[in-house]
């Protein structure tokens, strides 16, 4: 591996690793919009049980979905800190 | 220098670093979307946390009706303890009266009665209640409808209480 990329000129490196960091975005973009999703059902879960009188569904649905908002900031504070290098 | 049009060399774009960008933007407003939709279940949470404070506290003692106001089978909304909660009064004999809320306790649809059958009927998924003590008969509904506690003084109804 390091001596394959001691042949790669700096230019083909430099693609080599944007190519990287984007496969990196997107794999993190797919975790985002998985947690989205799984707080939306969460927020319908709640939604259900408001309406319904079950009051007391709301706050486990807003702790999960408060972690799962925590978890998303994590993501996009991770693909942020290779830029900061 | 490099060969091309001027502009090139003087508004350099690197389309690589630009679709970076709009992708990690992208990213950031999926991070407010999960805020947003947070926030929106905590103000769930904190409003059923208010809701059950407010139930907790002693209820009003409400004048409804007069026993002659009702037929027999005949069923009156009025709202307890506050304008937003609609209830049902229902005669179903002579000497025997019942109260309900009127919101279903499936997504909070208003239920009607049904003498013939002595069921309230939700006609949003096709909930039926009990008439007599508002147990749930069928539909999706799981839970109860909220009784209403009546006492009759003389001639007349008053609404006391409401249990959950």
């Amino acid at each position: 591996m390091g001596h394959r990329q001691s042949l790669m000129t700096p230019e083909r490196q430099l693609r080599a690793q944007r190519a990287q960091q984007m496969s990196l975005i997107y794999t993190v973009m797919v975790c985002l919009v998985s947690l989205i999703f799984v707080q939306f059902l969460l927020l319908t879960v709640a939604l259900e049980g408001y309406l319904g009188g079950r009051v007391e569904m709301a706050l486990p649905t807003a702790l999960v979905s408060g972690l799962c908002c925590a978890a998303a900031y994590w993501l996009l504070w991770y693909i942020r800190v290779p830029s900061r290098r | 220098m490099s060969e091309g049009p001027a502009w090139k060399d003087h508004f350099p774009i690197s389309w690589v670093d630009d679709h970076f960008v709009t992708r990690r933007e992208f990213t950031k407003s999926l991070v407010w979307v999960s805020l947003a939709t947070f926030l929106a279940n905590v103000v769930l949470a904190m409003l059923g946390r208010f809701q059950r404070l407010w139930n907790a506290e002693a209820l009003p003692q409400v004048r409804l009706a007069t026993v002659h106001d009702l037929p027999v089978g005949g069923a009156r909304v009025f709202h307890y303890p506050t304008s937003g909660d609609p209830c049902l009064l229902v005669r179903l004999d002579i000497d025997r009266y019942v109260a309900f809320g009127q919101k279903c306790t499936h997504l909070g649809c208003p239920v009607s009665y049904r003498a013939a059958d002595r069921q309230l009927y939700c006609p949003c998924h096709q909930g039926f209640f009990d008439a007599v003590d508002g147990r749930v008969l069928a539909g999706p509904p799981s839970r109860s409808l909220p009784r209403v506690t009546l006492e009759r003084r003389g001639e007349e109804l008053w609404a006391i209480g409401k249990a959950s």
